[in-house]
């Protein structure tokens, strides 16, 4: 199994989101005020009322007396000042239309005796209440110190009534006497508790601990030495002769209630109760952007249901969610990543069931950027590959998600595509230039242009080395694969005489510095920025945006040598919003394009929006993904050794057979211009000439077939004579299966020994028993 | 001729399903083109599954073993025959009970949560692709509990959601039961089995025949229906005590 | 298992280039990631090839095939 359960809690610790609100926290009852809030700004009073009632203790009364401590924990503090809770509170108290009865729990067969005049001894019967104990209140006026105290804001009939709630609860009331002597000791045991009392909770305010004689009873249980009897003293208060803060109070009776619940059930006393009273949060809260806002203005009349609209609406709702606001991936499932570490998990885990979370944890472009701005550091992409990798190792990744991505890798890394060479006339190389795979496949003629350049531009002989780096490999989890195709690597790179290595890709920069590590690697925009380059041009040219690509975001060096080329070809630029080591991926990294090609476009697409002009990159997947997208965009090649192209910022991206056939002609080209060797023959079925119907090729593109499948086909049913032919139009259908996939494609002669193809289509079940 | 349903569809007897009253509203059991991909149990793993809870549980000639969600019988039938066991069916169904899958077979028209049954008479209860039906799933596994003997076992098979999912709601308006909407998790039906008193011997993943009934639903044009994203377990509970 | 009906279409007017016959519904078994399915497809009498249409491999057979994947 990929992740244990520790795992999943450390990967789960790292993000904040479930983190309960400053707020929240900082309350002594732990109201939820970001849920009232929202409730309340969309004007739903008897919601946001029903929240209140969730979690105060006789909310009639707790809400119109609260000193609100969440206030000094309000981030809207700097920016405006505090959500006036307090105010929220008591106008809910005032204008909900419906309070939601309160259903305790079933009986648990327990008598509990509360000694409380106080709110404490109040907040402990009505907690323990709900719990389904059966409690005895007893008291001399229960209520009426916090008559004299909050007289101005509690009307004695909402006493009445929170008192008439406790009673249909099954609170007996038991009072105008002194309860006090109720706790004289026993005849009997002097440490029992009154007969037929299971627990008793002593209001500081109707019996301190002093009064008791019990000493300090414990800060966090509230136990006495004598078993089953919980007390506390007042709380500290603010200043001198200063009211007890309510909410402490409540908190207080909150605690003995927690505490009666355990004694009596014989758990731990102490276990997991660091959160119990007000602590901090951990949550994590960007504050970018957000515009200050004062309190919104009391009217004369008091609070109306239009100055509660205005002053919850000033709640910030606190949240994290900086990485899924940034990142398409991660928005785009609807979670944030503690959920997603859980999602991942199960899948891994799962014994019974669908593995629902296999696309979701095959679309992450493992990019960094969530772990950029994340203030804790959470990696969606580590954990990603780290279930691709458990899945490969198990067996149980889809063979469809990265199939065609590690098909193109091995061509790339074939005979038909890779090159090691020294420099033409020479039998040794300082450097070798290695433009990658993807650069070969978007634009064949700026790798010729580039090498001449690193030629021209470098202190020694430059060879040559044509061949993947191995990153699809890396992102598809198959390390075996990865560190293979580093060995091949590596012996090119040794046959040359372990030249320093000058790449015009970033994600080959990565991937080389982790499977070379004894290679020196430079990039070819840094060997070109540095002494002994051309001066600045004159300003020149419109305006570029530039795109970093994801794979520089930890390499500031590169992203400078590409800004300085730019500056010294004249041109002047722009960042988008995102840039720099806050840089978007352009929705190919971690084979996101291969596992979910939709949400890849959706990637490119929202990184194309991120600016006006036209971008230029260093990358050039990037700048095909974005020219996919519609985006006007330049490889920074198309301006330091550009071609015949009249406007390269239009040009199309090459569709996935143009791609790989770039790379064969870019060899084959090589070889005989620099090298005047004539490469071997082609295969036989690629001189068949196609000619492919406009809704063919789209279909193709789409379904990630290749043209050279199809020549694969049309020889073999030529070859074999297996085909069959619709009596109506004449044309010809036929299949082949030369791996994992079976191809059809609907065709008919041209009349000129070519063949037009009309459609193509493949699936992946095979035909069994049928000669198909 | 055999009473014991063979393979393959054509026109038989109604070989209703299992699940009580009209049971997954997707994919519609009265079609024939589900019928002929579901099979005659209309349940993931046919009899294959059936086999692989009597094997585990030992099951000898003669013993008595009740079927809970019969259906038509199709099961009680094969445990007589094939087994040699002194089985009887119930279901809830009435339309059921009325085409039993062969004639003279005992069947009677139960639920589960109150089964007709003395307690401690039987020694294995099967409930395949049922209790995801059932109203009170804990009610009804204290009835299995109930009626076995001591050391008798309990065959549960049915769609499980994947771990830590939060069960369903009910269909809304009171709509026919789905074994969909029922279904738990296997922790949450584990921990069910104990809460009734019986220890859980074993328990195996058989997602891969609810996929492939998915697959064979897919390939008839039907819904994938409950089947497409749920998982399927076996468990054995067996009864403490020594066998008399 | 019985064998399933997966195909609405007439496809009768597809004939085999070699034997000269017309395609026939005809029983075959469609294989992924060890799971068999039996199903009914239109093929050739004499020698046995057989058509898979397109909207029956990019439709039910691609449902299938991510079904079987995901397990």
């Amino acid at each position: 199994m990929g992740m244990d359960q520790k795992e999943l809690r450390q990967w789960e610790a790292r993000c904040t989101q479930e983190e309960p609100p400053r707020c929240q926290a900082a309350c002594p009852l732990h109201l939820d005020a970001r849920g009232l809030c929202t409730a309340l700004a969309e004007g739903r009073v008897d919601a946001a009322w029903a929240t209140a009632c969730r979690t105060l203790p006789l909310p009639g009364v707790m809400a119109r007396i609260c000193d609100a401590p969440c206030r000094a924990a309000c981030l809207r503090s700097g920016l405006g000042g505090a959500v006036e809770m307090g105010a929220l509170e008591r106008f809910l108290a005032r204008a909900a239309t419906r309070t939601p009865p309160v259903r305790p729990l079933p009986a648990r067969g327990k008598a509990v005796l509360v000694l409380g005049d106080g709110l404490a001894g109040l907040a402990c019967a009505w907690d323990l209440a709900r719990k389904g104990y059966a409690v005895t209140l007893a008291a001399r006026d229960p209520g009426r110190a916090l008559l004299a105290r909050h007289g101005d804001e509690l009307p004695e009939a909402a006493l009445a009534e929170a008192l008439a709630a406790l009673e249909r609860m099954g609170v007996a009331l038991r009072t105008g006497a002194d309860p006090s002597p109720a706790l004289a000791a026993r005849e009997d045991d002097p440490h029992a508790l009154p007969e037929g009392v299971d627990a008793v909770f002593a209001d500081p305010e109707t019996l301190s601990p002093q009064a008791l004689g019990l000493g300090e009873p414990d800060a966090l249980t509230l136990g006495t030495t004598r078993l089953g009897l919980f007390a506390a003293p007042l709380p500290a208060g603010g200043a001198a002769g200063a009211p007890p803060s309510p909410a402490l109070l409540a908190a207080l009776g909150r605690r003995a209630a927690n505490s009666i619940e355990r004694f009596t059930q014989g758990a731990s006393l102490t276990a997991g109760r660091e959160r119990e009273g007000p602590f901090d949060s951990r949550l994590s809260t960007d504050l970018d952007g957000v515009a200050p806002a004062p309190p919104a203005p009391l009217p004369a009349q008091g609070a109306d249901a239009a100055w509660a609209r205005a002053e919850a609406a000033r709640c910030l709702r606190c949240e994290c969610m900086q990485c899924v606001r940034r990142c398409a991936y991660l928005e785009h499932y609807k979670g944030y990543p503690k959920t997603y570490a859980r999602q991942i998990y199960n899948n891994a885990s799962i014994v019974m069931g669908m593995r629902q979370a296999n696309t979701m944890l095959n679309s992450c472009m493992i990019c960094g950027l969530c772990e950029t701005v994340c203030p804790e550091d959470f990696d969606m992409g580590g954990l990603c590959l780290t279930a691709r990798r458990d899945m490969v190792e198990r067996g149980k990744m889809p063979p469809s998600a990265h199939e065609f991505a590690l098909d193109d890798m091995a061509q790339a890394c074939g005979p038909d595509c890779a090159l090691a060479r020294h420099a033409p006339g020479q039998d040794a190389s300082a450097f070798a230039f290695f433009p990658g795979c993807q650069l070969p496949a978007s634009d064949p003629g700026a790798v010729e242009r580039a090498y001449a350049l690193a030629r021209a531009a470098l202190p020694g002989p430059t060879g040559l080395l044509l061949r993947c780096c191995g990153a699809p490999a890396h992102w598809a989890g198959r390390e075996a694969l990865l560190a293979q195709t580093g060995e091949a690597l590596r012996a090119d790179w040794l046959a040359l005489g372990r030249p320093e290595l000058v790449v015009a890709c970033p994600t080959c920069v990565l991937t080389l510095r982790r499977v070379l590590p004894e290679a020196r690697i430079g990039t070819l925009w840094a060997a070109l920025a540095g002494p002994g380059a051309p001066a600045p041009g004159a300003a020149s040219g419109e305006a570029l945006a530039v795109h970093d690509p994801c794979a520089s975001r930890h390499d500031p060096a590169q992203r400078q040598a590409v800004r300085e080329l730019l500056h010294r070809l004249g041109r002047t630029t722009v960042e988008p919003a995102l840039t720099g080591e806050y840089t978007e991926c352009c929705g190919f990294g971690g084979l996101l394009d291969a596992a979910n090609p939709a949400l890849g476009a959706q990637v490119a697409a929202r990184r194309a929006r991120a600016a006006q002009e036209d971008f230029v990159t260093s990358c050039a997947m990037c700048r095909d993904m974005l020219a996919r997208a519609g985006k006007r965009a330049l490889h920074l090649l198309d301006l330091l050794a550009p071609g015949e192209e009249p406007d390269p910022a239009a040009r199309p991206a090459p569709g996935h057979s143009a791609r790989r056939e770039n790379r064969v002609r870019l060899r084959e080209g090589l070889l005989r211009g620099l090298w005047a060797e004539e490469p071997g023959p082609r295969p036989a079925h690629e001189a068949l000439a196609l000619t492919i119907a406009p809704e063919a090729a789209r279909a193709m593109q789409d379904r990630r077939i290749l043209t050279t499948d199809l020549q694969k086909v049309i020889l073999h049913a030529r070859e074999t004579g297996r085909a069959l032919v619709d009596a109506a139009t004449g044309r010809h259908l036929a299949s082949l299966r030369p791996g994992p996939v079976t191809y059809w494609v609907e065709y008919e002669p041209d009349g000129a020994g070519g063949f037009l193809v009309h459609k193509a289509w493949s699936h992946r079940m095979q035909i069994m028993g049928g000669p198909a | 001729m055999s009473p014991g349903p063979g393979p393959g569809p054509g026109p038989g007897p109604d070989l209703g399903p299992a699940p009580r009253a009209a049971p997954c509203a997707v994919p519609s059991w009265r079609d024939p083109a589900v019928r002929a991909a579901a099979g005659p149990t209309l349940r993931p793993g046919g009899f294959a599954l059936t086999e692989r809870a009597v094997a585990l549980a030992g099951l000898r000639p003669g013993w008595p073993v009740l079927d809970v969600g019969a259906g038509s019988g199709a099961s009680v039938a094969r445990l007589r025959s094939r087994h040699g066991a002194r089985a009887v069916g119930l279901e809830p169904d009435p339309g059921q009970l009325g085409a039993p899958a062969a004639p003279g077979l005992p069947l009677a028209r139960a639920v589960a949560e109150a089964l007709p049954v003395r307690s401690g008479s039987q020694r294995l209860v099967l409930c395949e692709c049922v209790l995801s039906l059932v109203p009170d799933p804990a009610t009804a596994l204290g009835e299995f509990a109930r009626v076995l003997a001591p050391g008798g076992t309990l065959a549960l098979a049915d769609l499980c959601l994947p771990p830590g999912a939060p069960r369903s709601k009910a269909a809304p308006g009171g709509a026919a039961p789905s074994c969909v909407a029922g279904a738990m998790t296997v922790a949450g039906v584990t921990a069910l089995v104990r809460a009734a008193g019986l220890d859980p011997v074993a328990v195996e993943d058989h997602g891969a025949l609810a996929r492939e009934l998915a697959a064979r639903l897919a390939l008839c044009g039907a819904a994938p229906g409950c089947a497409a994203r749920r998982g399927y377990f076996l468990l054995l509970a067996r009864k403490p005590g020594e066998p008399r | 298992m019985s064998t399933l009906k997966v195909l609405d279409g007439d496809y009768s007017g597809w004939r085999c280039a070699a034997c000269g016959q017309s395609l026939v519904m005809a029983p075959a078994v469609l294989e992924y990631m060890g799971s068999r399915f039996e199903v009914e497809l239109p093929r050739c009498p004499a020698c046995g090839l057989t058509l898979v249409p397109e909207d029956l491999a990019l439709g039910k057979m691609l449902e299938v095939e991510k079904l079987l994947e995901d397990k």
